[in-house]
């Protein structure tokens, strides 16, 4: 991923679709469901907001790769798409 | 002239705090009107009028603590009609506590001369904002909380919303306790469950999903939602609210889906009529409650709205959930999460995706075997996903 951290850019999807949480303490490594604690609605969204944000429609049978924030930057940069963010 | 009261928001609420009038006095309202927003044990609502008018004096000043049925204000009604709303099964028969008490003032102490609701208050101390510095636009020029956010905004900070607004953790424990101790001691509960195989269910929502984008993408929850809401109507004496000793049906079954909340706690707000909802109306329905519920934006009357509730675990959960009834209503189904289980298929063991739905019925209103049915009649619903 190019351009502003993308474990950040994530994050900020994530305050977008979970605003009741403090998305700067969560782990790159803490499992999204396990630990803090999104449910299905929630992943939904998030898969949503990386789709129109980043441009990556992770399918549903996937789910199971993007389970962590650092999981889910190297699904992205595996699918070689995201878009170099403007600056 | 009519009176605009506190609402009674469930059966665990009895008092609550104006933190916000949205409309003034001498302003036109129409049925539907969010005027006010409410603080309540459960955190903070919308509350809507139900008539229309002109509301001409504002008797409770934000930031102060009344009871239930307590008048806020009072409305100068047009050629309106009144009450067209029946009133909303109130968990204890709405008395107004007469006369009212005078009401208390529950400014912080530390707030001198400064008059700032509650809300306010704790937001300004989560944004480490000094309310002095703050002017209010409220009743009496009582800071409120957007003036707080709006001080933070203007100091070019972004409020990063965190957690609901007007949320306590331990009064919402508080209110839970109070809601179930009374559904325990007053409903006797019978319990059943059954074993759904969801094989064909699940298919049919993996197909379904793998040729939609991502943003229509449907959930297992709303497949159940649904069957549960059909079911209800071949069940209808478990839809409704036990009232003055004796069963009240609804027609209208208006589901209260329980949404569990990250600072603790849980509310199960209503998604009307689901029965008459496409399955894409209610995934839209469900996806808007919980983003509400989450940041405190839901509405008074989605509180006590709801004819029966579901609580479903999701992946996660627990195998089988026999959930408390909420009072006054009729019975809860609950589900447990989705997971392989030997099921007979064709006289031969097979693994299957299973859910165990279970139903807790009020057995003053109903006898197990129309719990036995609607769970039949839930089953049979999830067999033909592609009617739901």
């Amino acid at each position: 991923m190019n351009g502003p951290d993308p474990i950040d850019r994530l994050r900020k999807i994530l305050e977008s679709v979970a605003p009741d949480l403090d998305v700067s303490t969560i782990g790159v490594d803490e499992d999204l469901r396990n630990d803090i604690g999104l449910d299905s609605m929630d992943f939904l969204n998030f898969m949503i907001g990386i789709s129109k944000q980043l441009g990556v429609a992770i399918p549903e049978a996937d789910y199971g790769k993007v389970t962590t924030l650092a999981k889910c930057v190297r699904y992205i940069e595996e699918q070689g798409r995201i878009k170099r963010a403007p600056a | 002239m009519s009176d605009f009261r506190m609402p009674s928001l469930g059966a665990d609420m009895e008092k609550g705090t104006v933190v916000e009038w949205l409309k003034k006095p001498g302003e036109k309202i129409a049925r539907g009107d969010v005027v006010a927003v409410v603080e309540t044990q459960k955190g903070a609502f919308e509350v809507e009028i139900f008539e229309d008018g002109v509301l001409s004096e504002i008797l409770v000043p934000v930031g102060t603590e009344v009871p239930v049925g307590a008048v806020l204000a009072r409305i100068e009604s047009g050629e309106a009609k009144p009450l067209a709303k029946p009133a909303p099964p109130a968990p204890r028969p709405a008395v107004a506590p007469s006369p009212t008490p005078p009401p208390r003032p529950s400014l912080p102490s530390a707030g001198e001369r400064l008059r700032l609701s509650p809300a306010a208050a704790r937001r300004a101390a989560e944004l480490h904002v000094d309310p002095h510095s703050v002017t209010g636009s409220g009743q009496g020029g009582a800071i409120t909380l957007a003036d707080i956010e709006a001080a933070v905004a203007r100091a070019g900070r972004t409020t990063g919303e965190k957690g609901r607004r007007g949320f306590d953790p331990s009064a919402m424990r508080q209110a839970i306790a109070s809601a179930m101790a009374r559904s325990k001691r007053e409903i006797p509960h019978y319990y059943l469950s059954l074993p759904i195989d969801m094989s064909r269910a699940l298919q049919w929502l993996a197909a379904e999903n793998a040729r939609r984008d991502v943003e229509n993408r449907l959930l297992a929850g709303v497949l159940l939602l649904k069957a549960t809401a059909l079911a209800l109507k071949d069940v209808p004496e478990l839809n409704g609210f036990w009232i003055e000793g004796g069963p009240r049906l609804s027609t209208g079954i208006h589901v209260g889906w329980a949404i569990s909340l990250r600072g603790g706690g849980l509310m199960a707000p209503a998604i009307h009529d689901a029965d008459g909802k496409s399955i894409d109306q209610l995934m839209a329905a469900l996806r808007d409650l919980v983003v509400r519920a989450r940041t405190a934006r839901l509405r008074g009357s989605e509180m006590t709205d709801p004819t029966v509730t579901v609580t479903s675990l999701g992946e996660r959960g627990a195998e089988r959930v026999y959930g408390v009834i909420y009072p006054p209503q009729l019975a809860i189904v609950g589900f447990g999460a989705v997971r392989p289980a030997p099921a007979i298929v064709d006289g031969a063991v097979a693994a299957r995706p299973t859910v165990y739905a279970t139903v807790s019925g009020d057995h003053r209103a109903s006898d197990g075997v129309s719990g036995s049915r609607l769970l039949a009649a839930i089953d049979s619903r999830l067999q033909a996903p592609e009617a739901l």
